[in-house]
């Protein structure tokens, strides 16, 4: 049995109300691992054949919630959420930093794979007595907070009545959705603690659309069995050392230190990435600090990094917000994409937007893409409802509880910016694409190409097998398969990974798992195959699009407009960068110069089985 | 002959974000970084500031494609190449 692991996975149908534990082969999670690799296995195998047909809001799609064997057990636990993407028809390693990752490993389950439907909104919840399905409709409509409050209170009850003389020592851990999950509003987050989200993909509409409001768990076991205990020991306490040493997001959060990253090298999205510098300096980090923070180490389950920071507004207009930091994300995203430059502003609309269980990142970029209509008149108040002013606040909100609750123009902007843009269109006459900043249907993190000097450059999106996602962007189709590939498969956090010398992480895997896992095979095989899989999954696509080779594998219409204003003011993304590079990238990976995975390299990455369907493709 | 040089991340401060240098014909990524190192004074053997060169963080590119798919360090450069150097870099 590899060690690292619970040793069981939990498989409910939601149609039948069957439950089951399931297990996959020891060579299945060699290759894979868990997390984002081995969703993505698990949906090739089950899905593969009909993928085209695939409705990712029907009950035939699987929402999959997988830790990984060192989730837990290395620093910053997380849970990968996946399944066939509402927005990309393709998949997604969606993470969230979580406890929930910590006690399902502690019940005794690795991760929960849901299929099916159920007739009425119900939630899960896995203890080490097994998984139950329970009636969630005293649940559905209610905000983030209200349904952790009330989920925490519940099934902390019933456990305690069930076994009264054994503690539970902490508080059940959960993922839910908010209205905007329920309402099957297709970039939604799968949501936890308030205000952490597997933002990316739209699981959130997946969990909507099988009338599943959470999954909970309390486990009451110890972690997984690691394979060489006093190995893994010695290696905890180096990577802790190089952790503990780096200080810069421990001291400002990834919304203070990251502001030296997007917004200082003017790739900061304003106003629907219109322009990627602004002046208010004095937005960034400081304004946050003295007046709203009122927590300033808060970290997840076994973190050293600790960049959390809890924000809360304690008089005026939004009293009684509470959010995280905001981090840079959603600085940008909940502030400045909306030319919102007011700190108290900035929290209070990524708490509402928290609330509703919209991802902070992609939610906002559709409520920009419907303000720079407004902008240039092609959405007026007749169509809202109200004016959509850039920076008023008010307004914002009322458009994120409008799309979270599909009503009025809400429910084509719950679309997502790519199909709002094509119902838009179609609906106005006008051709509204070109304002739309998405790659494949996932819209884009807030680190923009055009200045060139944030790590997002020519094909880090248009080549992305994962989109507009920035946590895993393409560089070489080599150095980075053994980062967030990898990181999103191990399931372990991002932020407890980058400074750490690679070797000691990989030398950490190998001791958990006895897995002779290295990075070179990262880089040249596992990682590889993981991305090839996703790749097909995004060219078979459908049922309503499949993406087109080379033509959809490129930045949005914005990404090549001149930078109007700032330090980098007239560059752009350069089309033959993006042209160059691509095709390297293609090779590399041994993919056709459009993309599609060559026979040879599907024989030599285990995929053979994939041969027919991309056989098709390269007609 | 002529070799361009993008650089990102930490390494800004040490190498600046562009520049051109002039090497002999033949001249691999080696002799490029010991130039580049050389230029910018910076002492520790083999490391472009905290990065080794031959290591696992940095990710070295010639037109795009990494070097550790070409010959490494002994890649051979020509007129015109650009070289990549970047270091371990995301968001959040």
């Amino acid at each position: 049995m590899p060690r690292g692991y619970a040793g069981k996975f939990l498989e409910i149908d939601l149609s039948k109300e069957q439950i089951k534990d399931i297990t996959f082969n020891e060579s299945v999670l060699q290759a894979y691992l868990g997390g984002r690799g081995l969703a993505t296995k698990i949906l090739w195998d089950r899905l593969g054949d009909s993928w085209a047909k695939v409705d990712p809001l029907g009950p035939n799609n699987m929402f999959l919630a997988l830790t990984g064997p060192m989730t837990a057990i290395y620093p910053g636990a997380r849970i990968c959420c996946s399944g066939k993407s509402p927005l990309s028809n393709g998949t997604v390693g969606s993470t969230a930093s979580t406890e929930f990752a910590a006690e399902l490993k502690m019940a005794g389950y690795d991760g929960v794979i849901v299929t099916g439907k159920a007739n009425r909104p119900v939630y899960i919840l896995v203890t080490d007595e097994g998984g139950e399905i329970r009636s969630a409709s005293h649940l559905w409509g209610k905000l983030g907070e209200d349904t952790i409050r009330i989920l925490n209170k519940e099934v902390t009850e019933e456990l305690t009545k069930r076994k009264p003389n054994i503690g539970l020592w902490r508080e059940p851990g959960m993922i839910y959705i908010g209205p905007a999950g329920e309402n099957k509003v297709r970039n939604a987050a799968v949501m936890t603690k308030i205000c952490h989200a597997a933002g990316y993909g739209g699981y959130g509409a997946v969990m909507g659309s099988k009338n599943l409001k959470a999954i909970v768990a309390k486990g009451r076991s110890k972690l997984p069995e690691v394979d060489a205990p006093e190995a893994v020991k010695l290696l905890w306490k180096e990577v802790h050392r190089h952790l503990i040493a780096e200080n810069g997001f421990r001291r400002m959060g990834t919304g203070y230190a990251g502001y030296s990253v997007g917004a200082d090298t003017s790739s900061e999205p304003i106003r629907n990435w219109q322009e990627e510098w602004h002046d208010e300096r004095r937005f960034g980090g400081p304004s946050f600090e003295t007046r709203y923070w009122v927590k300033k180490l808060w970290s997840d389950f076994n973190c050293t990094t600790s960049c959390m920071k809890l924000s809360c507004i304690k008089t005026g207009r939004w009293k009684g917000d509470i959010t995280d930091m905001p981090d840079y994300e959603l600085q940008a995203y909940c502030g400045t994409n909306l030319g919102i430059f007011d700190a108290g502003d900035n929290i209070h609309i990524s708490t509402v937007i928290d609330n509703l269980g919209h991802s902070g990142i992609n939610g906002p970029n559709t409520m920009g893409f419907a303000a720079e209509l407004y902008q240039r008149g092609i959405l007026t108040k007749k169509d809202l409802g109200f004016e959509l002013k850039w920076g008023d606040a008010a307004a914002f909100e009322k458009l994120a509880w409008l799309i979270a609750k599909r009503e009025g123009i809400g429910d084509i902007l719950a679309e997502g910016t790519f199909r709002a843009a094509t119902k838009i269109s179609k609906m106005k006459g006008v051709d509204v694409a070109p304002y739309a900043v998405h790659v494949k249907g996932i819209e884009i993190g807030a680190h923009g190409t055009r200045s060139d000097a944030d790590y997002t450059h020519d094909i880090s999106y248009a080549a992305n097998v994962q989109g507009g996602d920035h946590t895993s962007v393409a560089v070489d189709g080599y150095s980075e398969l053994s980062s967030a590939v990898f990181t999103d498969s191990a399931v372990i956090c991002n932020f407890c990974f980058f400074w750490v010398p690679r070797a000691l992480v990989f030398d950490f895997a190998k001791a958990v798992t006895g897995f002779p896992i290295t990075m070179e095979s990262w880089k040249k095989e596992n990682g590889p195959r993981i991305v090839t899989l996703q790749r097909a999954f995004l060219l078979l696509g459908g049922p309503d699009i499949a993406w087109t080779p080379i033509e959809d594998d490129d930045n949005p219409p914005r990404f090549y407009e001149p930078l109007p204003s700032g330090p980098h003011k007239g560059k752009t993304t350069s089309r033959d960068q993006v042209k160059q590079k691509r095709q390297v990238y293609f090779e590399t990976l041994g993919w056709d110069e459009r993309g599609v995975p060559k026979k040879e390299t599907l024989e030599k990455l285990g995929l053979n089985d994939l041969e027919p369907a991309m056989k098709e493709l390269r007609k | 002959m002529k070799i361009n040089i993008r650089v990102f991340g930490d390494l800004v401060s040490t190498l600046g974000r562009r520049q051109t240098v002039e090497l002999d014909e033949g001249a691999t990524i080696l002799s490029l970084t010991n130039r580049l190192a050389e230029k910018a004074r910076l002492k520790r053997q083999g490391h472009l500031g905290n990065h080794k060169v031959n290591g696992d963080e940095l990710a070295v590119l010639v037109n795009g494609r990494n070097i550790r798919l070409l010959n490494g360090l002994e890649t051979i450069l020509h007129e015109g190449d650009e070289v990549v150097f970047l270091p371990p870099a995301a968001g959040g």
